[in-house]
């Protein structure tokens, strides 16, 4: 016993004969205040992120102007309340979407399959979407792919029901999978075959496409948060709530299941019931991403974990709130990156992600010094 | 005589197995009536391959029975939703954990699971229970700790806690001292003796520490290679033969007096022991470990006695040695032996 444990271990004897109710009240005191402080400075650091991707862009726009425009007054230069309202404010809120969404999907499939590598793309949803985009863009009638990345109003369209559907029939199969199949590690094993069955199937599509269509489709799988627009944000930000919604009712049961399934079904949990609802608010949440940003990378393993290491805990009460936050913030950050502020170049969201997220998620995971040991 | 505590689990002609196609099934063990009463400590032994397991899951609704009933409370174990039936029963098992990040009171309040509400909030009386959990357990010192950097001794104590915050009527262990030294062996099963005393639960434990088991449970039950189970005191199963019926083999030993086994190596020659008390007895442990039989004849190859000032005195072939220690009695009697010549079967 150290000689920190043993001096606890009095501490929490000594309160407990004191009072004589609610023994563990200190211990849980000083980290309940601490993790009170960590959200709000993690809130801080989300509207402060908000604020700076507004003003500063490829244009710099005053923030005292940017809070005008918000709150429905005029601005100094007309042109800086389209750039704000219609260009910028759709992008960041993708941003957050993306990154919330992703690190959600990310944390619930790594207790699921109590696997800390599991992540959206290794259960093929991903890859089911690459392939309803890449039949859209690469085989489909001209009409539908057309400007697919850019330009007109309607045009998305063809490419979002493409990756809808494709990311619904993957997502589909691995649920029947999972309630099938009672060893999670078969279940995550047939996700990364499946993905790269469908890989294959969208590499011979590639191969056989011309130069002009490819183009369009790896230029849709670099990932873009500038893609929704206002008239699609509902359908996209309501998925992504729908998903966040699900997985706030889940947290009690994520938690039962870190001790294993054994556990948690000892404990009065439907396992096969909460891995099902699980597992459809991640693929929900991914599935909506894959169709409105592309097939985004890295965000669903490095969120969760950067979420870990910065609330030293597994318990989902505090890391689905941690997530979210983390998550809109990253989320931020890499659509900051990638717009190269003060420059006319764009980076495609895919390079930002990783190099945003790898240099953080290193040095958390270095800091923390402890992984997900089993 | 009828003097009973409440029981809180009970078996009817059940039948444990397992399932080996669609319609078929394996019977391991059938026609078990056993009890479980509210402070009685049971341990559940038998050789490897018996159906401990298999009826410890059983009983824990972790795999189907094949034929009969578990009551528990009264109520038939498969008419109860989990939650309800968690809030009677709760479980160790032998599942490695794979957690970080978590500690001890974090593990402990997972056995709130049950009793809280959607978002698992704890709730004051709940924080209480916790608080009680860590502290009959004696896992004060746990609690702040990370459930990864316990060693195995501890992280049991703390599932027994997380499983005890759980306020069950009956709790099921799997082998909960297995990988644990000696030391935290008998203070892990003195842990769960006094649980059931204090917190008037029923404990079944199987284990695999026969010495140990007869030496704290109340009642064990004793599953037999022939597929039925005893059940009895220790003291009990001891004197009727039971234990060295299930456990007993030519090469293996039921020590009737000390209650345990010991293994029988074959007897290479007789030696005649003349000593008492303490030195007398483990003198006689050091002979037959090394294969002398003991006898009272004079035919006997040598004799050893004691000798005032805890010295032996060895006589080979009439001719007589002293002895420091136990260790040069038996070198001295290895080497007359090995110079008569063949053993002596």
């Amino acid at each position: 016993m150290s000689e920190q444990g043993r001096e606890i271990g009095a501490r929490v004897t000594a309160h407990a004969s004191a009072s004589g109710d609610a023994e563990a009240d200190l211990l849980a005191l000083g980290q309940r205040r601490r993790y009170a402080s960590l959200f709000l400075l993690l809130a801080a650091i989300t509207v402060g992120g908000v604020l700076l991707s507004l003003s500063w862009s490829s244009v710099s726009i005053p923030v005292g102007q940017v809070l005008t425009i918000l709150f429905g007054g005029e601005a100094d230069k007309s042109t800086w309340r389209v750039i704000v309202m219609d260009i910028r404010l759709p992008r960041i809120i993708t941003a957050m979407a993306v990154g919330i969404g992703l690190g959600l999907a990310g944390l619930q499939i790594q207790t699921v399959f109590r696997n800390p590598l599991a992540s959206p793309f290794t259960l093929g949803i991903s890859s089911g979407g690459s392939l309803g985009v890449a039949l859209v863009i690469l085989v489909g009638p001209a009409t539908l792919f057309f400007g697919a990345t850019g330009g007109g109003v309607l045009n998305n369209l063809g490419v979002v029901f493409g990756a809808a559907i494709g990311a619904a029939g993957v997502m589909a199969l691995m649920l029947v999978i999972a309630s099938r199949v009672q060893d999670m590690v078969i279940v995550l094993l047939l996700g990364v075959v499946i993905g790269a069955l469908v890989s294959g199937i969208v590499t011979i599509l590639i191969f056989f496409a011309d130069e002009q269509r490819t183009r369009e489709f790896v230029e849709w799988g670099l990932g873009s948060f500038n893609r929704v627009r206002w008239d699609e944000m509902p359908f996209f930000t309501l998925a992504i709530a729908f998903g966040v919604l699900l997985a706030t009712f889940r947290m009690k049961q994520l938690n039962a299941l870190l001790l294993g399934e054994n556990y948690a079904r000892s404990m009065g949990l439907n396992v096969r019931t909460a891995r099902i609802t699980i597992l459809a608010s991640a693929s929900l949440m991914s599935g909506a991403i894959v169709a409105y940003a592309g097939p985004i990378s890295f965000l669903g393993i490095a969120v969760p974990h950067i979420a870990r290491g910065i609330f030293r805990t597994s318990d989902h009460r505090m890391l689905v709130p941690g997530t979210l936050l983390v998550g809109a913030i990253i989320g931020l950050a890499c659509g900051l990156l990638a717009e190269m502020p003060n420059s006319n170049l764009n980076l495609p969201i895919n390079a930002a992600t990783a190099l945003f997220g790898a240099p953080v998620a290193i040095w958390v995971l270095l800091k923390t010094r402890r992984g997900y040991s089993t | 005589m009828n003097v009973e505590s409440p029981v809180a689990l009970e078996t009817r002609d059940l039948s444990v197995g397992y399932k080996t196609g669609r319609r078929r099934s394996t019977v391991i063990v059938s026609s078990i009536n056993v009890r479980l009463s509210h402070g009685e400590f049971v341990c559940l032994l038998g050789p490897n391959g018996a159906g401990k397991s298999t009826l410890l899951r059983t009983i824990a609704r972790m795999q189907p029975s094949i034929s009969g009933q578990t009551l528990i409370q009264g109520t038939d174990l498969s008419a109860l939703p989990g939650q309800q039936l968690a809030k009677l029963l709760s479980v160790v098992l032998t599942d490695r954990l794979s957690i970080t990040r978590l500690t001890g009171y974090d593990l402990v309040s997972l056995g709130r699971f049950p009793h809280t509400g959607w978002s698992g909030r704890l709730s004051a009386e709940d924080r209480q229970i916790v608080g009680w959990a860590i502290e009959v357990t004696h896992s004060e010192h746990l609690a702040n700790r990370d459930v990864s950097e316990m060693s195995d001794g501890e992280r049991q104590r703390i599932m027994i806690g997380r499983a005890l915050a759980q306020k069950p009527s009956v709790m099921l262990l799997d082998e909960p001292t297995a990988f644990l030294d000696l030391p935290t062996r008998v203070e892990i099963t003195g842990l769960l003796r006094r649980l059931a005393r204090e917190a008037d639960l029923a404990v079944l434990m199987s284990t695999h520490d026969l010495d140990l088991a007869i030496r704290s449970a109340d009642t064990l039950w004793l599953m037999q290679a022939e597929g039925s189970v005893a059940v009895g005191a220790p003291e009990d199963l001891v004197l009727d033969g039971a234990l060295e019926g299930t456990f007993g083999t030519p090469e293996l030993t039921f020590d009737s007096e000390l209650g345990g086994f010991r293994s029988t190596p074959a007897v290479f020659a007789t030696v005649r022991l003349d000593a008492d008390g303490l030195q007398g007895l483990w003198m006689k442990r050091a002979l037959e470990r090394s294969g002398f039989g003991l006898t009272e004849e004079d035919s006997a190859f040598a004799s050893v006695s004691s000798d005032e000032g805890s010295t032996w005195a060895v006589t080979i072939n009439s001719s007589t040695t002293t002895c420091a220690t136990v260790s040069d009695v038996l070198r001295l009697l290895n080497h007359g032996r090995n110079r008569v010549g063949s053993p002596a079967r």
